[in-house]
């Protein structure tokens, strides 16, 4: 890994409790700088003004933007970003739709492993890095990373 | 041993060469141009006209039961779907608290071994005791919500609505999530023995076996009056696969094992509607398949399941 800033990660779920849980797991295991968000609006107005390296986003939000369309406008944004959905729904018609329009780096469902979602967090790190390397030298184009 | 093979559909007809009702509309057209308004019926023939409506009354009866139950089974599964899936949230958290709190305390206890000379303090001494215990709970803790998360895992496979398409399927796996969620029936009373062979994959809808096999599972579970034995074997012969769950239970009387295939139980109200066998044998057979019951009452009962290897049909 690169001398860079922190890495910053956003997590957007409805669910109290699984923020809370997420919010220490990171805290505790991690020097990542954490966003959380239980709402779509608020974490919408985040990805206005910050970097966001990596989102974690529940699925389903209720009376909200859901986690998808969400995902899909940060990917309008911030293209390189890399866009998970940890969800309890299991529904393969959403999966299939989530990891072709969204370009979702993974899906993974509830209950999660600790040890799996912080291994996984990492490798999507790890592909962020690359990616804005080879956007730097100018061999990715920005363009297309939208698409 | 009382043998019985299963019967299908056609065998279970018997077919004279014309039907009570042909025979009545033949002698309706004989007469139809007679003056009389009145037609000489033979009496035998009435009996067997009033037997036939008589039988098919019971089919249709039959039949209404099996929709019902399909319906209530389809609404059954939907609902532990959504069980599955409000259970899966809290227990989301749970489990990854239980996670953090094993870290911390390793950390706690980094922490205060790395001050050696403190280990002589009485306080600190106390508060290893405390952190000690409630590793120990963590540990317990830890053990039960991965039993929770097994059987949501189990119940959520189960009921997943949009997966009644064909999948090349491990029938041991099968069996084993069968096994998870009829634990409760099992445990402590019954030991199961398991005879894995080696069989090859089979193409087929992994719930639907699943389900078949939980219902053999549980009537084995329920034959069986206090402590027992249930055997689950599988192996490969010829050009098919067998798998068979023997209990030790009170077995099956002849005279009822004609019957238990149809809507029948000897289970009191409330326990079993007497249909999921039949419904058991409609899935095994839609996959070119058979189950057949071995029984001895006092001894117990074999309910062997044949399936072949490449079962032509199967989709619902």
């Amino acid at each position: 890994m690169e001398d860079k800033a922190k890495y910053t990660v956003l997590i957007l779920d409805d669910e109290p409790n699984v923020l809370t849980s997420l919010n220490a797991l990171l805290d505790s295991e991690t020097d990542y700088n954490v966003l959380a968000f239980a709402s779509s609006q608020e974490a919408l107005e985040a990805i206005q003004t910050h970097e966001i390296d990596l989102a974690i986003v529940d699925y389903l939000m209720p009376g909200d933007l859901n986690g998808i369309d969400f995902l899909l406008t940060l990917k309008q944004k911030q293209p390189f970003s890399i866009r998970m959905i940890l969800t309890a729904y299991a529904d393969k018609e959403n999966v299939i739709k989530a990891i072709n329009e969204v370009g979702l780096f993974k899906y993974l469902e509830k209950p999660w492993n600790n040890a799996d979602l912080l291994e996984t967090i990492r490798e999507g790190l790890e592909k962020r890095a690359l990616l804005k390397q080879l956007a730097e030298i100018q061999i990715l184009d920005v363009n297309e990373m939208k698409r | 041993m009382t043998k019985l093979k299963s019967r299908t559909a056609e065998q279970m007809t018997n077919h004279v060469e014309k039907t009570p009702l042909e025979e009545l509309a033949h002698l309706v057209e004989k007469h139809k141009d007679e003056a009389s308004q009145e037609i000489p019926v033979p009496q035998q023939l009435i009996e067997r006209i009033l037997t036939a409506a008589h039988e098919t009354d019971e089919h249709l009866q039959r039949a209404q039961k099996q929709l019902m139950q399909s319906e209530k089974m389809a609404t059954l599964g939907q609902m532990m779907a959504g069980i599955a899936h409000e259970i899966n949230t809290p227990v989301a958290s749970i489990n990854s608290n239980i996670g953090l709190f094993t870290r911390s305390f390793e950390k706690i206890r980094m922490l205060m071994d790395s001050k050696k000379m403190l280990k002589e303090d009485r306080q600190n001494r106390q508060m290893m005791r405390i952190i000690t215990t409630l590793e120990k709970l963590n540990h317990v803790n830890t053990t039960a919500c991965s039993r929770i998360v097994q059987i949501s895992r189990s119940l959520r496979d189960f009921t997943r609505v949009d997966e009644m398409e064909l999948r090349e399927t491990d029938l041991h796996e099968a069996l084993e999530s069968a096994l998870v969620l009829a634990h409760h029936e099992i445990k402590r009373r019954i030991e199961v023995i398991r005879e894995y062979g080696d069989i090859p994959k089979c193409p087929c809808c992994p719930n639907q076996l699943s389900g078949v096999f939980l219902n053999l599972i549980i009537n084995a579970s329920h034959a069986i009056e206090g402590k027992g034995k249930i055997f689950i074997k599988t192996f490969k012969d010829e050009d098919a696969i067998k798998i068979q769950v023997t209990d030790t239970g009170k077995g099956i009387p002849p005279e009822h094992l004609e019957k238990i295939f149809g809507v029948f139980t000897t289970k009191p109200p409330g326990k079993g509607t007497g249909l999921g066998l039949l419904i058991c044998q409609q899935i095994i057979e839609k996959y070119n398949g058979k189950i057949e019951v071995e029984s001895e009452v006092g001894v117990g009962s074999t309910f062997t399941i044949t399936l072949p290897t490449q079962p032509k049909s199967g989709q619902n």
